[in-house]
């Protein structure tokens, strides 16, 4: 059953060069249970589509399209509606835990919010649930740890304050928008394996945004690659990373180093050539087209239509064969 | 030890310990052991890598070496010369042969100043040159960055994050260091554009012989660019050897559990 629909969303940004329109006609359903990535690097709009969806966009931007949880535009509510989905149907976590916590409170007090907001519980139900969550999510002495304050907490413990937050209300989807970025990578483990097990114990979905490949490859049922603010290749996680197929996915799996590539050491690294383009001047097209070795003028005036590749896996590129027979010659 | 002319860096037995600020009237205050006796030496035109989780001293240790912290105990020479017995002047003076690279492009940048006064000031700094001259010098090494000369009347605001790390590995290229101690140069960047600039510190070892001393937290980061790396925790070297050895067969636990906790990519 779909829990969340996507339909042609767009975000634009009101800034000093023009209009900015940093998401541009993405769809995606969601199923009830499943779990789905979204990567892609700075500026790609990976962000801003989970901030859209929670109505959280910045003051500057608005969405336009359809975004569809449980049957009702999410788009069409209210602030105050809006207020009753957050924290209550779409749990959220963020990538800073040090800045999405408020210092002066206790992390406590923080966790029952959203209980005593959208649950009705009164201070002392709520504390025995702030106790379970904070056990739940591994915090040790759970009830000496309802009055810390956030910086009594380490970054790991914070970031599974933040969970436990996300998760009091029971709700039916988790955004996690770089939930381990700020964290050490045996930290990184704990946590996203803290977040997988949740999931699948508490039949949640999730939408996982990352920069980070590895993380995306191992932690999501599904993913999608975003470049520019548009979707460039998507599918099912396997089918996706073992069989890449538009030069930019490409392009990032060959530029990361890999620490169990025996050859690494002296050899270079495939870049791509050029930066980001600005996302006030997109250019017509593909949004790819100024860094891809592939291009030719075909790729300029219209955007690139979306090709079916395998099972559920879709790439949105006019030279899928070019770049598959290269990749695959790798 | 032997080889004394190919060393560029000698750390010995460094320690630095801070004093936390008093609590108390009634108890000395505490001390953090940043660093806990930690050794080695890097041979011109090497690379070495320290790697580590946050805290574990990494960072510190760069700027022992840079001669920006005192020692608690230990010394750190460059070139033979203890950096830290050296008059203010003397070190100021020997600095030219040895810069820094940090982490954050965006805020080791006077957002002020254009480009080419960040790029000529340690030259502005340390020696008499004139203006001619530090243009030339000042296009030299930005040309050797792969940026432009149009750049140099540029403010750093008008750079993407790669270009402001090629801006401050220039401003550290322009006295032509031997050694370059670089914290994190690459952690605040994007993937496609960290790959451009790993490419650059590789191609500028073959083309001047730079030696590195590369801090950083990801590892596989250093197993790309450095010949010899060290695992810190704590406050010491839990594990150091050649890179391909460790990675492939690491002794210690604590390196094995970083080690297993880098996600790798599946499919």
């Amino acid at each position: 059953m779909t829990l969340l629909s996507v339909e042609n969303l767009s975000v634009t940004l009101k800034t000093v060069r023009g209009p900015a329109r940093a998401v541009r006609n993405l769809s995606f359903d969601l199923e009830k249970g499943k779990t789905l990535g979204i990567v892609g690097e700075s500026g790609c709009g990976k962000s801003l589509t989970a901030l859209a969806i929670m109505g959280l966009l910045p003051e500057n931007g608005w969405a336009d399209g359809r975004v569809t949880l449980g049957g009702e535009n999410l788009l069409d509510y209210s602030e105050d509606q809006m207020c009753h989905v957050r924290g209550d149907r779409i749990g959220m976590v963020f990538q800073e835990p040090m800045t999405s916590l408020n210092p002066l409170h206790t992390v406590g007090k923080q966790i029952a919010e959203a209980m005593i907001l959208h649950r009705g519980m009164n201070r002392g139900e709520a504390r025995a649930e702030v106790i379970r969550l904070l056990d739940l999510v591994g915090i040790p002495e759970p009830a000496k740890r309802v009055g810390s304050y956030p910086h009594q907490l380490s970054g790991g413990q914070r970031q599974r304050v933040m969970i436990a937050i996300a998760l009091s209300c029971g709700p039916e989807l988790l955004i996690a928008d770089e939930p381990t970025t700020a964290l050490d990578v045996t930290i990184q483990k704990q946590i996203l394996d803290l977040i997988k097990n949740l999931i699948e114990d508490l039949g949640m979905a999730m939408i996982l945004i990352s920069h980070n490949l590895a993380v995306i490859s191992q932690n999501v049922q599904d993913v999608i690659v975003m470049y520019g603010g548009t979707r460039v290749e998507s599918g099912p996680t396997n089918a996706v990373f073992s069989d890449l197929s538009h030069p930019y996915s490409q392009g990032l799996f060959s530029a990361v180093p890999q620490i169990d590539d025996t050859k690494a050491s002296r050899r270079r690294l495939t870049t791509i050539p050029g930066t980001v383009p600005e996302l006030a001047d997109l250019p017509a097209g593909c949004t790819f087209q100024e860094r891809c070795t592939y291009v030719t003028d075909a790729c300029r005036p219209t955007p690139p239509p979306v090709v079916q590749v395998g099972e559920g896996h879709n790439v949105a590129c006019l030279h899928i064969e070019a770049a598959r027979t290269a990749w695959g010659a790798r | 030890m032997t080889d004394t002319k190919n060393t560029v860096v000698a750390v010995d037995n460094v320690h630095k310990h801070y004093t936390l600020p008093r609590e108390t009237l009634w108890q000395p205050p505490g001390k953090v052991q940043a660093i806990n006796g930690v050794s080695f030496t890097i041979k011109k035109g090497r690379s070495f890598g320290v790697v580590g989780e946050s805290g574990c001293g990494k960072s510190t240790l760069a700027r022992c070496v840079m001669g920006l912290e005192s020692l608690t105990r230990g010394s750190v020479s460059f070139r033979g010369q203890n950096i830290h017995d050296l008059p203010l002047e003397d070190l100021r003076q020997l600095r030219r042969h040895f810069q820094m690279v940090f982490q954050d492009p965006f805020g080791s940048l006077d957002p002020r100043q254009k480009i080419h006064r960040i790029v000529a000031e340690p030259v502005e700094a340390l020696e008499s040159t004139t203006r001619d001259e530090r243009r030339a010098r000042v296009i030299g090494v930005l040309n050797a960055v792969g940026l432009k000369e149009s750049d140099t009347d540029k403010y750093p605001h008008e750079f993407s994050g790669g270009q402001r790390q090629r801006i401050a590995i220039a401003r550290a290229l322009i006295t032509r260091p031997a050694l370059i101690v670089a914290d994190e140069p690459v952690s605040a960047l994007d993937v496609s554009v960290q790959a451009q600039v790993l490419n650059l510190l590789q191609d500028l070892q073959d083309e001047f012989g730079v030696t590195y001393l590369l801090i950083s937290h990801d590892l596989a980061v250093v197993k790309f660019v450095c010949d010899e790396v060290a695992v810190m925790n704590e406050g010491v070297f839990v594990e150091r050897g050649p890179t391909e050895e460790i990675f492939a067969n690491p002794q210690h636990d604590y390196t094995k559990a970083l080690l297993s906790a880098v996600p790798q990519i599946a499919g």
